[in-house]
Order: C-alpha cells, then sequence, then structure tokens
C-alpha cells in the first residue's frame, strides 16, 4: 500500500499511489517541500507515506493540503495583520469581532496534539473505485496545535437559552456565487468540548497558508472537514442548520461500520463525525527488501477518534500468527501512537505484513475492507509487501 | 537625489530573495485534456470552476458514472452546462478518461 517516487512526468518526480490512474506529480508549494499533487486549482496534496516514519509529528511543511473550493486558498491582503478578523454572533448575548492578536491576549493559550485526517484519506484504495478526490492514504497528519478553547469564547459571548448548533465559515469562497460557501456545524455539545480548539500555531509556528492561517478550528478526533481553515465567521444558531456541505456532502451510511453492500446506496445517512481506528506500517514502502535471519525492526504510527490505542499487533503471514508491538510515548489519546516490532523473517521471498491496532473501547480494524459511496472511513488492515532476500 | 533613487533601484535589483513574494504564489496549472470531440465544453462549462485534474485523476469510469458527476456539478454546484451539452460533455470524458460499460 506504500507508494513509491517511481519516475518523471515533463522533468518533475513523480509518485505511484498504488491503484489505476494514480501517478501524481511531486510539486513544491510555499512553505511546503515536494508532495503528491492531486489537484491545483484548488489545491490538494498529499503527504508522501515515508514522511510518517521521521516522527510523530507531521512536520508543516509536508502537511497535506485540501481545499474545496477554487476562491482558495485567500490572498494575503486577506490573511495578514488587522485585515484578519474573526466574529462570534448568532443567538449571544455579547456578539466578538477580533484580531488574532487580540484573541489570543485575551483568552488562555492552549495546546493539543491531535490527528486531522481527511474524511476520504484512501478513497482511491476503493473496490469499486469511487468518485471523487483519489488519495492514497496520505491525507492525514499530526500536529501540536495552539490555541484557545473555543468553548472559552463562546462562554464569553453568553450563549442564549435556545443555542442548539455553531457554524463556522473560511475565507476559502466558492468560484461562483450559486457553488454553496463551505459552512461546517457542530452540535452545541461538541463546540464546548474544551478539547476543540481556535488555533493560531501548529507545532510551534504559525499556521502555513495552506494550512489555515492565521486561524484554524481544531476538533480532535474528528474528520479534517470540520477543521475550517482561516476561520473568520463563527455564528451560533438556534435552530437546525441546513447547507450542502453538511447535507448531502460529507455523510456517511447510519451504521455502526459506516458501510454498505458495495455497489449499493445507504438507506439512511448522518453527518460524518469521529475518525476510526487505524495504523500504517511507516518503515518498509511496498516492494522494499529485508534480509533473511536479520532482525528488523518495523515501526508504524496508530491513531483512532481519541479513545486512545491501546494495543497494535503485526503479522507478516498474512494474520495466521500475530505479534505485539511495543508503543511508544503516549501523545495523548488524539495524537500518532508510534508503535514498533522487532521482526526476524525466515526463508526467502515475498512476505506481506500486517499492523492492526485496537483502541482503549476494544475497536479494531477489519481484515476486509468496509464500503460506502462516497470512500469515507477507510480502516481496513493495511498490507505492505516486502521481499525478504 | 537621482542618486539616492539609483541606490533605492539597485537595492531593491539586487536584494536576496527571501522568498516573500513566493510564499504566497501557487505553482501554476499544468494538467491538460486530451484532444477529442467535446474537449471544447470540457474548457467552457468544468473548468471555469476546478483544474482539469479534478478530472483526470479520477478512475476510468462508465458514461453513467460520468453522468451522474455532471449531474451533481449542474444541481448541486451550479455549473451552468446546458442541457444540450450534457451528452456530447459525457461522451467526451468517457472516450478519453472512462471505459466502456460492462457487457450484459
Amino acid at each position: 500500500m506504500g507508494g513509491l517516487i517511481s519516475g518523471r512526468i515533463q522533468g518533475k518526480e513523480t509518485y505511484d499511489l498504488p491503484f489505476e490512474n494514480g501517478v501524481r506529480e511531486l510539486v513544491q508549494y510555499p512553505q511546503k517541500r515536494p508532495l503528491i499533487r492531486l489537484t491545483s486549482r484548488p489545491p490538494q496534496l498529499e503527504t508522501p507515506m515515508a514522511v510518517f516514519n521521521e516522527g510523530v509529528l507531521t512536520p508543516n511543511d509536508a502537511f497535506f493540503v485540501r481545499y474545496h473550493l477554487a476562491g482558495s486558498p485567500p490572498s494575503k491582503a486577506m490573511l495578514e495583520g488587522d485585515a484578519f478578523r474573526v466574529s462570534l454572533a448568532g443567538a449571544v448575548g455579547k456578539p466578538l469581532e477580533m484580531t488574532v492578536a487580540e484573541l489570543v491576549r485575551r483568552f488562555e493559550v492552549v495546546e493539543v496534539t491531535a490527528v486531522n485526517q481527511c474524511s476520504g484519506n484512501g478513497r482511491g484504495l476503493f473496490l469499486p473505485r469511487v468518485s471523487g478526490g483519489q488519495m492514497g492514504n496520505g491525507a492525514m497528519g499530526c500536529a501540536r496545535w495552539k490555541g484557545v478553547r473555543l468553548a472559552d469564547v463562546l462562554k464569553s459571548a453568553e450563549l442564549s437559552a435556545g443555542a442548539r448548533q455553531v457554524s463556522f465559515d473560511g475565507l476559502d469562497r466558492p468560484p461562483t456565487p450559486g457553488v454553496p460557501d463551505f459552512v461546517k456545524v457542530l452540535e452545541m455539545d461538541q463546540a464546548l468540548d474544551p478539547d476543540v480548539l481556535l488555533a493560531v500555531e501548529m507545532n510551534g509556528e504559525p499556521l502555513p497558508w495552506l494550512n489555515g492561517f492565521p486561524l484554524r478550528l481544531v476538533v480532535p478526533g474528528h474528520y479534517g472537514t470540520y477543521w475550517i481553515k482561516h476561520l473568520h465567521r463563527i455564528t451560533v444558531l438556534d435552530s437546525e442548520y441546513k447547507g450542502y456541505w453538511m447535507d448531502p456532502a460529507y455523510r456517511i451510511p447510519d451504521d455502526p461500520c459506516a458501510h454498505v453492500a458495495p455497489g449499493t446506496k445507504p438507506r439512511r445517512t448522518i453527518p460524518i463525525g469521529r475518525f476510526n481506528v487505524r495504523s500504517f506500517i511507516t518503515s518498509h514502502p511496498e516492494g522494499g527488501v529485508v534480509r533473511a535471519g536479520e532482525m528488523v525492526r518495523v515501526r508504524g504510527i496508530a491513531f483512532d477518534g481519541g479513545a486512545g490505542i491501546r494495543e497494535v499487533t503485526f503479522s507478516a503471514d498474512g494474520g495466521r500468527n500475530w505479534q505485539g508491538a511495543e508503543l511508544g510515548r503516549d501523545p495523548g489519546r488524539f495524537g500518532f501512537r508510534e508503535w514498533t516490532v522487532d521482526w526476524q523473517p525466515g526463508g526467502k521471498g515475498e512476505r506481506v505484513l500486517w499492523a492492526k491496532a485496537t483502541n482503549r473501547l476494544g475497536e479494531s480494524q477489519p481484515l476486509e475492507p468496509l464500503w460506502n459511496p462516497a470512500g469515507y472511513m477507510r480502516n481496513v488492515v493495511e498490507s505492505v509487501k516486502v521481499r525478504v532476500a | 537625489m537621482r542618486r539616492f533613487v539609483l541606490w533605492v533601484w539597485l537595492i531593491l535589483m539586487t536584494a536576496p530573495d527571501v522568498g516573500a513574494a513566493d510564499e504566497w504564489k501557487l505553482p501554476p496549472e499544468k494538467t491538460t485534456l486530451r484532444p477529442g470531440p467535446g474537449r471544447e465544453v470540457v474548457l467552457g462549462q468544468c473548468l471555469p470552476c476546478h483544474s482539469a485534474d479534478y478530472v483526470t485523476s479520477q478512475p476510468p469510469m462508465v458514461r453513467a458514472a460520468w453522468l451522474a458527476s455532471i449531474e451533481k456539478m449542474r444541481s448541486k454546484y451550479a455549473a451552468p452546462i446546458p442541457t444540450n451539452s450534457v451528452a456530447l460533455l459525457a461522451d467526451y470524458l468517457t472516450a478519453q478518461y472512462g471505459k466502456p460499460d460492462p457487457g450484459p
């Protein structure tokens, strides 16, 4: 499932995602190292799998980028200094509007380590294939996010008794007025969760332009669709929000595993929410070579929607035998958890390596992929084929 | 005064480019569409709202799937694609980026 730097298109390096029509250019964007370009207008960039072997924090210059609307990203003039202001209005007693500098002066600044992952991470691996952004598994990353608690800001604005939901709008704009603006909604109990931040920094630096500078919503454990970038308008609602990006977009089958029979449509859907459990081998790419008889250290990452990882097991024989991996430092329940395992391959030949994580609720990963028509929430046990030589 | 202007000019022209300008500039779009009947319709009615790679990166899809994508763009994303262009558009996408319908 890895993906390799495989060739060149018009003089540029390419990256071969492991599915049909998966050859992509590696392109350098502002504040980024060369990343796997899925689309250019608006920009969508994927992180090469090898980056996740560098450490449990994904460097800012390698962090994936996903926009929806061609009026993105917003220009420098809209984002810098006092030109950028965030407002909070709607069903509140005291509406607010302030610059980012005022926001961090007025409210307590806190930090959380959390994974952000695109709802469609791994969509290109769905079979049967589904339309949409055709990504491998690199539309994810883990960072230390610093900012103020959304709950503190909401409370300071004095919520009305009938406040039910909160909507979030960023400065990324539709190309034409008929295209629905990208607005997302949290229920009030989610919005008041102290882990939800209005973030200004990522891994100790201001947010990169393409990751939401100067302010983005961080909703730990939840898919990236809620992590509104260039966040400038927060609205407290006393009725249920109706809008394209909440319904019909970004919805999953109303089923505990968010799946339907391949090729069929769900009868009922709900908004996508928390991550399911995932794990990845990061130390060995697809097609990698290891030496027979020598001890090999296999490394990877695991994460879930906020319960925290309890266990990772490893198999080098297609699931007949499993061995427990050693978990690395606990980054908090929302971060990438590193795991390592020492494996001594026996005879020569091909081996299929699997890693499978279980969270503290006992939820794990299926051995067979689950399917849904939008290509969301892939969490099958991924495999990496290596050659023992 | 003239000398001062010259100095300013020299400093501006020779100052190391710290990337300040590039930091806010995106690399150009490069993906192009394959030639074929209907290509002009895609250029005129699809690409104003997104780059060509939104089309070219899709898995090979049958005509009905391309039609569903076109319909989604018209009904949900306000794409101004006239009804009488839909068939030509679907033909082009299926011929260049699709696959034939599975046999019976």
